[in-house]
């Protein structure tokens, strides 16, 4: 049964029809990929929406999926794929002026803790939904997955120097709002 | 140092690749540059940001995907099934493929049957006898649907006359009525008419006696 737990495996027995394989292989990255989708569209119904194109177009691209591939990093490309056309069907009018929505409180254990998590994920969601949503993309990835600079412009099909000037003029944008919002904290 | 140096180093710095000589360099070149320093705050508020995020949870959804999964296994070993078994029967159809029953066990035979004259006038009897019976029967059910017919016809008509018949017959007792009144009514007027004419003929017959009378009494005196 250890093999079962892997990755690998539950991509084949998924391909094979298995649809206990594939929840959980969508249990065990669902988090990933809803937390993402809602630090890039800021609000829960957007995020899900995401979410659910992402584990889509996962589940039409499984036979796409190298055995030697990282699952998790094929996982993050599709997903950037999605926000990507996420927000090009987007108007333009929604990308800067949508606030975030009060967050789930459901798996809150205490009402300090649900305070704290609220007030700490509202405010990531509102400073980068402040960004352009290319700015955005590489500030998630760079903080938030962790990636290097070769890793997102691999992961993005963009150069380097482009992900470096879109990092740089996001630190720009940023400065301001995390001084805004240090002041009025 | 230049504005673009500083970033190549700021992306070292953010990506935690800096050597320790290197860090302490950053640092003090970012004291004596207040935009540098802001900017290198931001890297490492967002950072903070970053391990401050608490995933939330994920709403319950609907896992389970829309579409069976494209396996490959699946598909090329029973994909052409139907496909196969259908080229089969239309190939036995083609060949005229027969299961015989012999002393041997079964056969299979492909092609014409080769049937002997007496076999085939066997057959051609048999068909004979076939359409025959299929004639009669023809016939008796023509014969049976047009008596049935015939005789539905017939009531039909008989009761479309019988209440033509009642029909008119209400109508002509109604017309009957209406001139026998008119009759009498017309009676009734004449009668009067012919009444009040004697009255007036009697009261100038009586007018003209009295006035005789009168004339004679006059002469008299």
């Amino acid at each position: 049964m250890l093999g079962l737990d892997n990755n690998l495996a539950l991509i084949e027995r998924a391909m094979e029809g298995s649809v206990s394989a594939w929840e959980r292989l969508v249990k065990r990255h669902e988090r990933l990929v809803f937390n993402h989708a809602l630090r890039m569209t800021g609000n829960h119904d957007d995020a899900l929406d995401l979410m659910q194109e992402v584990f889509m177009g996962v589940y039409s691209n499984l036979h796409q999926f190298k055995q030697d591939g990282n699952f998790k990093s094929w996982l993050l490309k599709i997903t950037s794929n999605r926000c990507i056309d996420f927000f090009r069907r987007r108007k333009p009018d929604h990308d800067a002026d949508e606030e975030p929505l009060a967050t789930i409180a459901s798996d809150q254990t205490t009402p300090e803790d649900a305070f704290f998590k609220s007030t700490q994920n509202q405010l990531v969601m509102h400073v980068l939904t402040q960004l352009n949503p290319d700015q955005r993309m590489v500030i998630e990835l760079k903080f938030f997955q962790n990636l290097t600079f070769e890793e997102i412009a691999t992961l993005t099909a963009i150069s380097t120097n482009t992900i470096k000037s879109r990092f740089y003029a996001a630190l720009r944008n940023l400065k301001s709002l995390l001084e805004v919002h240090h002041v009025a904290s | 140092m230049s504005q673009v140096e500083f970033e190549s180093l700021l992306a070292r710095y953010a990506e935690g690749n800096l050597t320790k000589e290197e860090q302490r360099s950053l640092e003090k070149l970012v004291a004596t540059n207040p935009q540098w320093q802001a900017e290198m705050d931001v890297v490492n508020r967002m950072q903070q940001l970053a391990n401050q995020w608490r995933d939330e949870k994920v709403p319950h959804w609907h896992r389970q995907p829309y579409q069976l999964p494209p396996s490959s296994r699946w598909m090329s070993w029973f994909r052409w099934t139907p496909l196969a078994l259908g080229c089969g029967l239309m190939l036995a159809v083609l060949f005229q493929v027969r299961v015989v029953k012999s002393e041997n066990g079964f056969d299979l035979m492909f092609g014409h049957n080769q049937l002997t004259d007496s076999q085939l006038k066997q057959v051609e009897q048999g068909i004979q006898d076939v359409l025959d019976q299929r004639d009669q029967e023809f016939s008796q059910h023509l014969t049976k649907a047009l008596t049935d017919m015939s005789e539905q016809q017939e009531d039909r008509m008989q009761a479309l006359l019988a209440e033509y018949d009642q029909q008119s017959q209400s109508l002509r007792n109604k017309e009957f009525d209406t001139l026998l009144a008119n009759w009498r009514k017309q009676r009734d007027l004449d009668l009067h008419v012919i009444s009040s004419r004697y009255q007036d003929l009697y009261d100038a017959s009586l007018a003209n006696r009295n006035g005789l009378i009168s004339l004679a009494q006059y002469v008299k005196k």
